[in-house]
């Protein structure tokens, strides 16, 4: 397949599901409505739908977009980072501590699109600023083993912590917030959560796709990289900077969202190869697309109740891995 | 031209390297070889500027390895580790793209000159007939190719070599051997780590023989390769014959 063509595919395929995403719900609204909607037009017709559009609809689909858009990125560069298929931002303990960190603001009795991801970042970097100085070898290497081990492990801890958090809030309001949170989900989107994912969404790409020539170097070992001219141990740190902040800030805006960081690069990687500068972009652009659909679903299957996004992203995206792994594994490099 | 001046290194106090003091001119192919330990991998580190020396220093062309950026240093040496391996299934064509990345900026497109020069890599090593091949559908001596040919499509000046025929048959060490012979004559300058004493002798202009970190004996195969030195360094008897095609080495164990 020819890079090009996939990725302008795919950016069509993202258009067409950001304006099936906003017709799509509990109200039916037509497409004309959603695509005006989708480029900022008022569009007449009838005032409930125009409100529905504006304030419900078209931020949650451009989030989901989003946050899609920003855990499969950070999957990516996990990946591609230790050049390790079981990395994504929940192994390395990430998600698990932006999830604290969040329910810890929460628990604080604070929230929003401000907190939240001020917390979400906090608890993110601190267990990547652990993981990073326990996998740190004594000649000054890191030990990519040694940062699953340890990402896995605090991962563990943080999740306790919130699971505390969830105990020590019992009975009292800030017990669901944080419960609805660790489900993960789309419905409490809003124009200004949106204004909180959308810059770390863009830099981030941006970022990733300039130096995704050296990620591709990183494959060789840090070694191999290091005689292409790369400094490992500087982009090492770039990128996992930059991970955990897209991780981080879409955990806060919707929660733990599982799979999509893990699968989504495997699979575009099963379908275009392991060039980054491909991949990317194509494993970003899925992702947003990916989580829009399922949030659709999730907004519909079970009405007038909402699923939680995270049963759908396993129940679907779970057998398709399955199935591009069964029929596409490639061999292992030896 | 690498000249190594005295140089020394130690992993935690054990010191691996012990004023090591020799050069690399271009044209020429320089073979350390000894026994296990003997710090040949560590020197080579050394000369690729991924080591830093505790006493003494690496000159790339008269510079000290150590003030150039990453990136000079990868334009102009370029290096082949042992039993190289890709962390992803690229293909032959997008592995050696890799070796462009000295030459390229962040912003900088894939140029024409870049495309060729990774042709010349891939007809140099002789696989021009594998580019769309993904790695792990590669023979080992196909893949010991592919890999030189990522450093040669880096454009260096000079080679790193560490044991470029380790894991293949006789043929396919041929077969490296002579396209690493034929780079030399090219006028690149080759350093590589070899175990092999008989291909040592064959194809290196001038060989290191290194014993606990220390060069016992340095110079052309003729004056380096005799059973007194090799029993130096080597826990072994050797008859040396030299023959109408070169030196022909035999080594035996020592009679209890």
């Amino acid at each position: 397949m020819k890079p090009r063509l996939v990725l302008l595919f795919l950016s069509l395929l993202a258009l067409v599901s950001l304006v099936a995403g906003v017709m799509i719900g509990p109200v039916f609204v037509p497409w004309r409505e959603a695509l005006a909607g989708l480029f900022g037009h008022g569009a007449g017709g009838e005032a409930f739908q125009t409100v529905i559009v504006r304030q419900v609809r078209l931020p949650r689909v451009l989030l989901g977009f989003l946050v899609g858009f920003s855990l499969s990125l950070s999957g990516t560069v996990m990946q591609g980072l230790f050049h390790n298929p079981l990395a994504s931002p929940y192994v390395l303990g990430v998600a698990s501590g932006a999830t604290a960190g969040a329910a810890g603001v929460i628990a604080l009795g604070f929230g929003g699109p401000v907190a939240l991801p001020v917390g979400a970042f906090l608890g993110g970097s601190v267990v990547v600023a652990l993981v990073w100085r326990i996998a740190r070898t004594r000649s000054g290497r890191t030990s990519p083993l040694g940062l699953i081990l340890a990402g896995v492990a605090l991962g563990t801890l943080f999740t306790a912590l919130t699971s505390f958090l969830l105990f020590v809030t019992a009975g009292d309001r800030r017990l669901s917030e944080i419960l609805f949170w660790t489900m993960g989900g789309l419905s409490r989107a809003s124009w200004r959560y949106l204004g909180a994912m959308l810059p770390v969404a863009a830099a981030g790409a941006v970022v990733l796709q300039l130096v995704s020539r050296e990620l591709n170097a990183l494959a060789l070992g840090d070694e191999g990289a290091f005689h292409l001219g790369v400094a490992p141990e500087r982009l090492r740190r770039l990128l996992l900077g930059v991970g955990t902040l897209l991780a981080s800030t879409a955990v806060a805006c919707a929660g733990t969202i599982g799979f999509v960081g893990l699968v989504t690069p495997h699979v575009m990687r099963l379908l275009l190869g392991p060039d980054h500068r491909v991949l990317v972009p194509a494993a970003a652009l899925a992702g947003g697309i990916f989580l829009v659909w399922a949030d659709a679903l999730a907004r519909v299957a079970m009405q007038p109740a909402e699923l939680p996004l995270g049963i759908v992203t396993a129940f679907f995206g779970v057998p398709f891995f399955l199935y591009l792994l069964r029929t596409r594994l490639p061999e292992v490099p030896g | 031209m690498i000249t190594a001046e005295g140089v020394s290194f130690a992993y935690d106090g054990a010191p691996v390297l012990d004023g090591v003091t020799l050069e690399v001119r271009r044209g020429e192919i320089v073979a350390l070889v000894g026994p296990n330990g003997s710090g040949k991998t560590t020197l080579l580190r050394h000369l690729s500027g991924l080591l830093k020396p505790h006493r003494g220093a690496v000159y790339l062309d008269f510079q000290n390895l150590h003030s150039l950026s990453p990136r000079e240093l990868a334009r102009r040496l370029g290096v082949v580790e042992q039993g190289p391996s890709a962390g992803f299934d690229f293909t032959v064509w997008k592995l050696v793209e890799l070796g462009r990345i000295p030459h390229l900026g962040r912003l900088g497109r894939f140029r024409k000159e870049d495309e060729a020069a990774v042709r010349r890599a891939l007809a140099l090593t002789g696989i021009s007939g594998l580019t769309h091949r993904p790695l792990s559908t590669l023979s080992g001596g196909e893949r010991q190719r592919a890999f030189l040919a990522v450093a040669l499509a880096q454009e260096p000046q000079a080679l790193l070599l560490d044991e470029p025929t380790s894991h293949l048959d006789v043929d396919h060490q041929l077969q490296i051997m002579e396209i690493i012979r034929g780079l030399a004559a090219s006028g690149l300058a080759v350093a590589m780590a070899i175990h092999d004493l008989n291909l040592a002798a064959a194809y290196a202009t001038r060989v290191a023989l290194l014993h606990r970190g220390r060069i016992v004996a340095w110079g052309p195969p003729e004056e380096t390769l005799t059973p007194a030195n090799l029993s130096k360094a080597f826990n072994a008897r050797f008859h040396v014959r030299r023959g109408p095609e070169g030196l022909f080495i035999l080594a035996l164990p020592k009679p209890p």
